[in-house]
C-alpha cells in the first residue's frame, strides 16, 4: 500500500477554537455523543474507504470537558506506483486492486478553564498494519481585552514507526508542530482569525511502496529527504447577516517548505438557516501547489538526483472541491447531517485525482 | 520566507489590536455563539476533511497542531 510521508494526518482543531463567544446554549449539556459515517470513492475504480467515527464528550463541571474519539477506517483498492513512458504516452502504472487495510485510531482530549485562561492537553494512538503512531498535545488559549481578543499557542508531538505491511515496522518517524493563533472580534456579527503554524518532520520520510522509472534503468525507489519544514499562515472570517440568520466563512492558508513545495488554498462556506430546524450548508474550496523540486514524473540517468519520487501528491496541481451539506435540528438535544463533497484536480499527469464524499452525522445531547 | 509571513501576522496582530478599540460587549454576544458561526461546527468533518486533504495533497495543517501520523493512501 502506498504510504503519505508527511506525519501530521490528524489536526487538533479544538486549539483555534474561538471561545471569545459564549457557546450556543444546546452546547452546554453535560454529555454529548457524535456519531458519523463517511464513504470516500475515487474516480478511476481506485480507492475506497468507509469511515466510523464517535465522539463523547462529558462536562464533569463548568471548568472540565473531557472528550474520547474513535476512529476506523476501512480501505480497498489500487494506488498510483509510478509513472512510465508507453509509445510517446506517459502511463499511470497502479498497484492493483490488491490494498485492504484497516485503521483504528483513539485519543482523548481535556480542557480546563480558568478566568482567562483555558488549558487543553490530548493524547492519542493511530495503528495500521504497517503504521503505528502515538501522539500528544499541549495548548493554551488566553483572553485578553475584556474577551474581544484570545491568543491561542500549541504544541504537538508525534512519533511513528512504519514499514511494510506484515513485516516488522523498522523505520521511524518525529514530527514536532508549533501553533500561534489570535482570534478578534471585529463586531457583534463578525470576527477574524490568523494562525502561523510550523511543523519540523524528521526521519524516513520515502515512501516504500512507490517507485520511480528511470529511462534506460527501469525501476528504484523512491528516496525523498530525512527532514521537512513546513511553514503555514492562514486567515479565517466569519460574518453573519441580520436580516436572514446566514452565516459566510471565508477561508485562506498560505504554504511553504523546505522540499520548494508552496500551496494556496482558498476556501467558502455558507450557512442558510431555513424554516423548521433546517440548514443548507454550499462550500467551495480550491486549492493549488507546485512540485517538490525532487519530482518528475518519470526520470532519466541525466536528470536522476540523490533524491527522487513521482508520487503524484507531490506534483504540480490545482484542485476544486464543491460540496452541499445539510443538517436538521430533530429535537433540543438531536441533529442529523447528511453531506456530499465532490473533488476534482487538473495536472499534467495522466488519470488526475477525483473522488467523492457522503457523509452522514447524528449528535446528541443528554 | 517565514520572515515575511511573520511581518504579515504581526501587522494583522496590531490591525486586531487597533480594531479593538470599540470592544463587542458581553450582551452584544449572541450572534457570534449562534451555531452558523462557529468555525469548527461539527468538529468530526473538520477531522475527516483535514485526514482526506492530508493523504491527497502535499500541504496539510494551518489551523493548529499536528496530533499524529498515518499511511494513507
Amino acid at each position: 500500500m502506498s504510504k503519505e510521508t508527511s506525519l501530521s494526518c490528524l489536526t487538533s482543531a479544538a486549539l483555534a477554537l474561538p471561545a471569545l463567544a459564549q457557546a450556543a446554549p444546546d452546547m452546554l449539556e453535560d454529555a454529548q455523543v457524535e456519531y458519523q459515517f463517511s464513504y470516500y470513492d475515487e474516480a478511476d475504480e481506485r480507492m475506497q474507504a468507509r469511515t466510523h467515527q464517535v465522539r463523547a464528550s462529558l462536562q464533569p463541571s463548568d471548568k472540565l470537558n473531557l472528550n474520547l474519539d474513535l476512529t476506523r477506517d476501512t480501505l480497498s483498492g489500487a494506488s498510483p506506483m509510478f509513472n512510465m513512458p508507453v509509445e510517446g504516452q506517459t502511463q499511470q502504472i497502479l498497484s492493483g486492486a490488491s490494498i485492504h487495510e484497516k485503521r483504528d485510531v483513539v485519543s482523548f482530549g481535556a480542557s480546563y478553564k480558568m478566568a482567562k485562561n483555558l488549558l487543553k492537553v490530548g493524547l492519542g494512538r493511530s495503528v495500521e498494519n504497517d503504521y503505528k503512531s502515538n501522539f500528544y498535545s499541549l495548548g493554551l488559549s488566553r483572553y485578553l481585552n475584556q474577551k474581544n481578543t484570545q491568543v491561542d499557542v500549541g504544541v504537538g508531538l508525534s512519533l511513528d514507526k512504519h514499514g511494510i505491511a506484515d513485516q516488522p515496522l523498522t523505520d521511524k518517524k518525529r514530527s514536532l508542530s508549533y501553533h500561534l493563533g489570535v482570534t478578534q472580534l471585529l463586531s457583534p456579527q463578525s470576527f477574524i482569525q490568523a494562525n502561523l503554524g510550523y511543523g519540523q518532520h524528521r526521519g524516513v520520510l520515502s515512501d516504500p511502496y512507490k517507485k520511480v522509472y528511470i529511462e534506460g534503468k527501469g525501476l528504484d525507489v523512491d528516496l525523498r529527504p530525512e527532514s521537512r519544514y513546513q511553514s503555514t499562515l492562514s486567515l479565517l472570517y466569519a460574518r453573519q447577516f441580520k436580516s436572514n440568520d446566514s452565516a459566510l466563512h471565508l477561508g485562506y492558508r498560505y504554504y511553504q517548505d523546505n522540499w520548494d513545495i508552496k500551496a494556496h488554498t482558498l476556501s467558502a462556506k455558507y450557512h442558510y438557516p431555513l424554516a423548521k430546524g433546517w440548514m443548507l450548508i454550499p462550500e467551495f474550496r480550491y486549492y493549488k501547489q507546485n512540485s517538490a523540486d525532487f519530482y518528475q514524473v518519470y526520470f532519466n540517468q541525466d536528470s536522476i538526483g540523490s533524491y527522487h519520487s513521482s508520487d503524484y501528491r507531490l506534483a504540480d496541481f490545482s484542485a476544486q472541491t464543491w460540496g452541499l451539506s445539510v443538517n436538521k435540528r430533530l429535537s433540543d438535544k438531536a441533529k442529523i447531517e447528511l453531506g456530499w463533497q465532490s473533488y476534482r484536480s487538473r495536472r499534467d499527469t495522466p488519470n488526475p485525482l477525483a473522488f467523492d464524499l457522503l457523509r452522514l452525522a447524528i449528535k446528541l445531547q443528554f | 520566507m517565514l520572515a515575511t509571513i511573520m511581518r504579515y501576522f504581526w501587522f494583522f496582530f496590531c490591525l486586531s489590536l487597533l480594531a479593538a478599540c470599540q470592544p463587542v460587549k458581553p450582551w452584544q454576544r449572541g450572534s457570534l455563539a449562534s451555531e452558523q458561526m462557529q468555525l469548527y461546527q461539527g468538529s468530526l468533518q473538520s477531522s475527516l476533511d483535514d485526514h482526506v486533504y492530508f493523504s491527497k495533497e502535499a500541504a496539510s495543517g494551518g489551523y493548529g497542531v499536528a496530533a499524529g501520523g498515518c499511511g494513507c493512501n
